[in-house]
């Protein structure tokens, strides 16, 4: 393989790949990124990153001298193409390493053979439907946050994706708290898909779609794949049942609060200095008008601050995971947002307080234990 | 340079019991096991009582017989820990961090602190001094780089010494040592080294890494770096502060009977289950022990579990251990049930739990507070209502 390639096409190429290069695994072959040099289409080189449950290509344009396939470390690679200057970057395959030049530089790095690289499953993007960026962008951004990081339950790691022909839906929880946003749209599907994706995978779909436009989106029983362009995405779906979220939304709590979004984050950040750590407990009491904010922790000392709110109920006192409560409003598009309560051991739910037709985002979240 | 020092209090309960009853001086004493009678085992024996063979972990009525004039003193409930949090509280003064790691045992790390003290070896020596004249207890120190070779040392030093194997001559040290003496080599690994020839940590140090790898797996990779005298730097402070709650009972006469083994872990399940909620704590390994009639004494671990602290899922745990160690159709002597690596229970309600969560809050609350009311006993779960008399 001999190439040539222009150097911040080629950068912009491999950072983009690698999020995907595992930091840890048993196969060497993953520190690797792929590269296929192809005279098709003018000269083409092609990239390609897998951790074996996400996949990622991207392809740039290059003079393509000779043709050929290699795998270079992927870190080593990106460092030494941040320091390049601006001038056109060769690529040649010599005996089983690469030599790559830049103006006066040159560098030899080792390489592996490609057939020591996995072979991800690909698939063909005919009978795709159409998704907007900016749609797309929006589900990810609103529920990705929820999702459980460390859970012994693999499903509750995932992002559920419920597509219909008119609607869809994302929805995230990590067994405490609930996220979930629906917006209306025209679909190519003829039935509706219910699928459980790795949030890594969308979450690079959506710092890479950050042009308006749309996307190509391929779904079959264990796989997923977006394609964009030049950008090509896939991955392995999550497998296992879903919890039945729809029951343990409180549609029916009586008791509500309608507050400024903003005063009660930032009144929020200010509690949370003083609150336990691992808890991060934050005490809401509404009484008429008013909602009391108040933090107490042993050997850090206690704060409190009382903003306005429209509320007519009970008095109620209820503690919650303060960061909690700070995810909710951060991405609760709405000026303010409003509270339906129930008791002070029973979830709340959380919606924008202006309802808007085209799209419906809620936010479930569990109260801490009274005593402690 | 690392500078790791063991210290090890040398017959602890033995020295504890002569600081307050100085005629046991010079005379073979014995420390351990109830006022009762010979049941129970040795905790501590003199250097006087260990000529005659007697060792800890022995049954007093077998000390008895070596050494019949002993003087047996049961123990005294208490004052061990005190004055064991008295000394940390002396190696905290002089060490920036000190692991106890358990209530006669310490890692000191003296790592940088010459510029303060001088050279460590002056210094561990004063830190002992400081203890024998306030306690009037004897104590041996190991100094070394890391905690493998200095816990050598120490034991090397006993009685009432101090020993420093210089840095760069660990495997020179370690050479020489049975390989029995490792602490970490147990009995099935001794057996299996003895079995391929090898005596002394001299004769591993022989063999090359990827045989022992191949040989012993992971414990290969140990056993290669353990020659060398390589091991852990690290003294956590914290890791002492890891507790753990346990119950154990041993019985009258030795059984197989299943139910009564299996009421008998039901009853242990339940009484860790009510100290642990009482500290508002849940723990994540829940460790069974078992001592057959022949001593043999198994430890089987599960941490499956994120952490609880209900009775039912205790003992679901411990039975599941218990049952395969039944297989070996010799009579139990000793059953104990502990729940280790404890944390804080959670406070969050779960969004699919709650009901559960709430069920079990209610359930535990109310045993719990009967039971401090009118006693333990007066609430008895299904498989203790054939509660027999074979305890204690």
């Amino acid at each position: 393989m001999k190439i040539s390639v222009v150097k911040n096409n080629f950068l912009h190429a491999v950072s983009a790949l690698s999020p995907i290069v595992p930091t840890k695994s048993t196969i060497p072959a993953l520190y690797n990124i792929l590269l296929e040099a192809s005279s098709d289409d003018g000269g083409s080189l092609k990239l390609i990153a897998t951790d074996l449950d996400i996949s990622l290509s991207q392809k740039i344009k290059a003079t393509v001298e000779q043709e050929g396939a290699i795998t270079i470390t992927a870190k080593k690679l990106g460092e030494i193409l941040r320091e390049l200057p601006d001038s056109p970057v060769g690529i040649e395959q010599v005996d089983e390493k690469v030599k790559i030049t830049c103006a006066k530089s040159n560098f030899i790095l080792p390489s592996l053979p490609r057939s020591d690289y996995p072979v991800f499953p690909t698939k063909s993007f005919e009978g795709a439907f159409k998704v907007s960026n900016q749609l797309l962008r929006k589900l990810v951004n609103a529920t990705s946050f929820a999702t459980g990081r460390d859970e012994e339950r693999q499903i509750l790691k995932g992002l559920l994706w419920e597509i219909k022909p008119d609607e869809m839906s994302m929805v995230s929880t990590n067994g405490h708290r609930l996220a979930k946003m629906s917006c209306l749209t025209e679909l190519k599907v003829d039935q509706a898909i219910n699928v459980v994706v790795p949030p890594k995978a969308l979450e690079i779909v959506e710092k890479l779609c950050t042009q308006d436009g749309e996307v190509e989106v391929v779904i079959d029983e264990n796989h997923l794949g977006i394609r964009e362009g030049d950008t090509v995405i896939f991955s392995r779906l999550i497998d296992g049942n879903y919890p039945n979220y729809e029951q343990v939304i409180p549609l029916h709590n009586k008791q509500i609060a309608i507050i400024d979004s903003e005063k009660m984050s930032e009144a929020l950040r200010r509690m949370l200095i003083l609150a336990n750590t691992v808890t991060h407990r934050v005490s809401l009491k509404f009484s008429e008008n008013s909602v009391n904010l108040s933090v107490r922790t042993e050997d850090l000392g206690e704060g409190e601050e009382t903003i306005d709110a429209d509320y007519q109920g009970d008095s109620l006192e209820i503690y919650f995971n303060g960061s909690y409560l700070i995810d909710m409003l951060k991405y609760n598009e709405s000026d303010q947002v409003k509270i339906c309560m129930q008791t002070s051991e029973s979830g709340i739910l959380a919606v924008p307080a202006v309802e808007n037709e085209k799209q419906r985002y809620l936010n479930v979240i569990m109260p801490l234990k009274v005593t402690e | 340079m690392p500078a790791i020092v063991h210290i090890d209090m040398d017959c602890f309960f033995v020295a504890v019991e002569r600081t307050r009853d100085p005629s046991l001086m010079g005379r073979p004493v014995v420390v351990g096991g109830s006022a009762l009678g010979d049941r129970g085992v040795v905790s501590s024996a003199s250097y006087e009582a260990r000529r005659y063979g007697i060792h800890s972990a022995m049954p007093i009525a077998a000390a008895r017989k070596l050494c019949p004039r002993a003087v047996f003193v049961p123990g005294t409930p208490g004052i061990y820990g005190k004055v064991s949090r008295e000394i940390c509280k002396i190696f905290e003064s002089w060490a920036p961090a000190v692991e106890m790691t358990s209530i006669d045992e310490a890692y000191l790390d003296l790592s940088g602190c010459e510029r303060c003290y001088g050279p460590a070896l002056g210094t561990v020596d004063r830190i002992l001094a400081e203890v024998r004249e306030t306690f009037g207890l004897d104590l041996s120190a190991g100094l070394a780089t890391n905690r493998l070779v200095a816990k050598v040392a120490s034991k090397c030093a006993k009685p009432s010494g101090l020993l420093q194997v210089l840095p760069g001559r660990e495997r020179q040290f370690m050479a020489r040592l049975p390989l029995g003496d490792v602490p970490g080599v147990g009995e099935v690994l001794g057996r299996r080294l003895r079995a391929m020839g090898l005596v002394t940590v001299g004769d591993l140090q022989q063999l090359e890494k990827p045989l022992l790898e191949r040989a012993f797996g992971m414990a290969g990779h140990w056993l290669y770096k353990m020659a060398r005298g390589c091991g852990s730097r690290r003294v956590e402070p914290e890791r002492a502060a890891v507790k753990s709650v346990g119950n154990s009972v041993t019985f009258r006469r030795s059984t197989l009977d299943r139910a009564f083994l299996t009421a008998v872990l039901y009853r242990l399940s339940e009484k860790v289950g009510a100290r642990v909620r009482k500290k508002g704590m849940v723990g994540r390994t829940v460790t069974l022990r078992l001592r057959y009639s022949d001593f043999k004494t198994l430890t089987r671990s599960d941490s499956s579990s994120p952490g609880t602290c209900t009775d039912q899922q205790i003992f679901a745990q411990a039975r599941a251990l218990m049952v395969p160690l039944l297989e070996r159709r010799v009579r139990v002597r000793l059953l104990g049930v502990t729940l280790s690596r404890l944390r804080p229970a959670d406070s969050q309600y779960g969004l699919f739990t709650v009901q559960m969560q709430k069920r079990e809050e209610r359930l535990y609350g109310t045993v719990d507070s009967i039971r401090d009311k009118y006693g333990f006993d007066l609430l008895r779960k299904g498989p203790l209502l054939c509660w027999p008399d074979n305890l204690r």
